[in-house]
């Protein structure tokens, strides 16, 4: 047991110690340089997955439960300073995953392949300028966050999402970039944006062959705007800053929904796919009390389409809540629901091939913690659909490990839970461990 | 009556100490090494910017190394109306947004180092009471050295500590070295202060090594080593709202 440090004397045992400080550390130290024009970073990494639940598939379907995935990706960013007030940025990525060479590439389709084995892809391109104290411009591929969530979304409509592994996906790469103007006119504490995206882009979705496609045949062809006679641009504007002590926000969308529709066009024995032109209005409050974070987003979203919908538009109401919980040392809790209602839901609706309900509720909860000095990352997050969960999940539980400041491992479980919803139930054949590595310049 | 004088004296120095004049503003780069108990290093680097407006206090700073915690930046704005409290947000890069995060608890360590968010913010004087134990000399300089006890369970939790011996700097209510005794009883905090330098006309420690000991054994080290400080420059005030993260440094 440790001395107590209560009187004069005693001090000076403890005195001691700082002897033992070791001299000299500084002269090993990198000193900071000043900010480069040039600023290179990114990272490798290499992930190998197992499934571990899944049959045996029949004779003539790959077997890729020992490599379900076997991928090195990379992700470079650079930023170019031509001043302080203008810079150009360039993110991008690049994978090429081995494990459909090791089952046997002539088992998967070509559409597959071109999803799945590897890619190319910039990121984010933009120039951004600072014109004055109070007017910033950035023109080119960018993404754009709004709200207050980190797992549901109500009122990120900007960008659509890569969810060809659903819920999997590293959150560096989730987002998709759009070709945009983004305008930020600083009023005072008040900040308002307004963006054209000029390029309509939607999710990228699992297709025919991927364990997390759930029909035998592709995916009807997808009608673009433009051969609709629709608009080719999407517009949108938010308004934030802070009222009381309250960061408040409010969010206007013109905007392609970000995942495609089905509808049915007369001489065709098919359906066919196409973006509905939805139109959003949101508002989000976040505060902290304490060691606790509330948020709230609302949105009202109209111009809903659905296969029986007989050609109406439908609107719908999105609410979400959520609290965050700071008081545990070097840890937080999250916990975040949503509440989707269809206001003029129909039940002629119900039996569209987007399976609307007219309510629907799912919730996320989050654990992460750092320990041992920053070098042990644990994180658990469930993302459930259904009033108490039961209509599916996913839960992924994470675990990385600093080796040094540049190299990571880390091990990772999901865990698909099936129920009432389809498109979860679907995927409850998915569970899967992968192990990684990354290594960070 | 003598021990009277003596706790206001306490008292007196460490509102010195507190007072102590330190810039309208400040730009500071910091190098963090973390020593693990078998010597394996790991350093961060950081950029701080902080700015007085009145009686409230606007500080950010930004993460440069590791890679892979690069561009994130943190914004506390400390206000001097105590109802108001403070209010902190995180920039996280690869979520593309600034979060409003809470901390009333400031024994979270601070970037995997032995410093705590309590170790880096004023202290509140009220919370402690004061006794001059002795006078030494540190490294040839005159020191009064003050412990500090809280004066309740809410302050321990909220800075960890049960017991603090505070190293005084007669000639500049510098506090030089430090012994803190952690909750749990287990571990003692001790900071040292290598290196001061007067710049600007403050002084300003340069570099500072805190070391966390468990028994006998130095468990985990940190040195801190401020490698270019800079007081009252002029400094954009857009730098201390969050809309600024999104353009880096």
């Amino acid at each position: 047991m440790e001395k107590e440090i209560n009187s004069s004397g005693e001090v000076d045992d403890f005195m001691g110690a700082f002897d033992l400080a070791e001299e000299g550390y500084s002269k090993d130290a990198s000193m900071v340089k000043a900010i480069d024009p040039w600023d290179v970073s990114g990272n490798v990494s290499y992930s190998r997955t197992y499934n571990t639940i899944k049959d045996k598939p029949p004779t003539g379907v790959p077997d890729d439960r020992h490599w379900a995935s076997s991928k090195l990706t990379t992700n470079l960013k650079l930023k170019y300073r031509f001043s302080d007030d203008l810079y150009l940025k360039l993110n991008g990525h690049a994978f090429k995953d081995e494990a459909y060479r090791v089952n046997g590439r002539s088992e998967y389709s070509q559409e597959f392949l071109d999803a799945y084995e590897e890619e190319v892809e910039v990121d984010e391109f933009f120039v951004s300028y600072r014109a004055s104290s109070w007017l910033n411009v950035a023109l080119g591929k960018q993404i754009v966050v709004w709200g207050t969530s980190d797992n549901l979304r109500v009122v990120d409509v900007i960008n659509p999402l890569d969810n060809r592994e659903p819920g999997l996906n590293d959150i560096e790469n989730v987002r998709v970039a759009a070709d945009m103007m983004k305008v930020d006119i600083q009023l005072y504490d008040w900040l308002l944006t307004g963006l054209i995206v000029t390029e309509i882009e939607k999710d990228k979705e699992p297709v025919l062959g991927s364990q997390y496609y759930p029909f035998d045949t592709p995916q009807p062809p997808l009608v673009n705007p433009e051969s609709e006679g629709k608009d080719k641009y999407e517009f949108g504007a938010s308004l934030s800053g802070k009222v009381l002590m309250v960061d408040v926000s409010a969010y206007y969308a013109d905007y392609y929904k970000n995942q495609a529709n089905f509808y049915w066009q007369e001489g065709l024995p098919f359906p066919i796919r196409h973006l509905a032109d939805l139109t959003m209005f949101g508002l989000t409050g976040t505060t902290a009390i304490g060691d606790w974070v509330y948020k709230s987003e609302l949105a009202h979203i109209d111009g809903l389409n659905f296969s029986s919908g007989q050609g109406h538009d439908f609107s719908r109401v999105d609410l979400m809540l959520g609290v965050e919980y700071y008081g545990l040392t070097n840890a937080s809790i999250a916990l975040e629901t949503v509440y989707q209602k269809i206001t003029d839901f129909v039940p002629f609706i119900a039996n569209s091939l987007e399976l609307p309900g007219e309510s629907e509720r799912s919730f996320a909860f989050r654990f992460s913690g750092d320990y041992f000095h920053d070098t042990v990352h644990f994180l658990f997050l469930a993302l459930m659909s259904g009033p108490l969960g039961e209509d599916g999940n996913i839960i992924r539980i994470s675990m990385d490990y600093d080796l040094q400041d540049a190299v990571t491992v880390g091990l990772e479980t999901a865990f698909f839970g099936g129920g009432a919803d389809v498109a979860f139930d679907y995927l409850s054949d998915n569970d899967q461990v992968s192990a990684n590595m990354k290594y960070s310049f | 009556m003598d021990l009277m004088a003596e706790v206001v004296s306490a008292r007196s120095i460490m509102e010195k100490v507190e007072g102590r004049d330190d810039g309208n503003n400040s730009v500071i780069d910091l190098t963090m090494t973390l020593v693990d108990k078998k010597g394996k290093k790991r350093i961060r680097v950081m950029r701080s910017y902080s700015r007085d407006q009145g009686a409230d206090e606007f500080g950010t700073m930004y993460f440069l190394k590791p890679a892979d915690v690069k561009d994130t930046a943190f914004l506390n704005q400390s206000y001097g109306d105590k109802k108001k409290g403070d209010e902190q947000y995180l920039y996280l890069p690869a979520l593309h947004k600034v979060k409003r995060i809470a901390g009333s608890d400031k024994t979270d360590s601070f970037m995997g180092s032995d410093l705590t968010y309590a170790d880096m913010g004023h202290i509140d004087l009220d919370d402690f009471s004061f006794e001059i134990l002795k006078e030494v000399y540190v490294r040839d300089e005159h020191v009064w050295v003050i412990r500090a006890l809280p004066i309740d369970d809410s302050t321990i939790n909220e800075t960890g500590y049960i017991e603090s011996i505070f190293f005084v700097q007669k000639n500049n209510y510098v506090v030089v070295r430090a012994i803190r005794k952690l909750k749990g009883g287990k571990k003692i905090k001790y900071t040292d202060v290598k290196a001061l330098e007067k710049i600007d006309g403050i002084w300003t420690p340069t570099e500072t090594h805190i070391f966390m000991k468990k028994g006998k054994k130095v468990v985990h080290q940190t040195i801190l080593k401020n490698t270019s400080v800079k007081y009252n420059q002029e400094i954009d005030a857009d730098l201390f709202k969050v809309n600024s993260f999104y353009r880096g440094l």
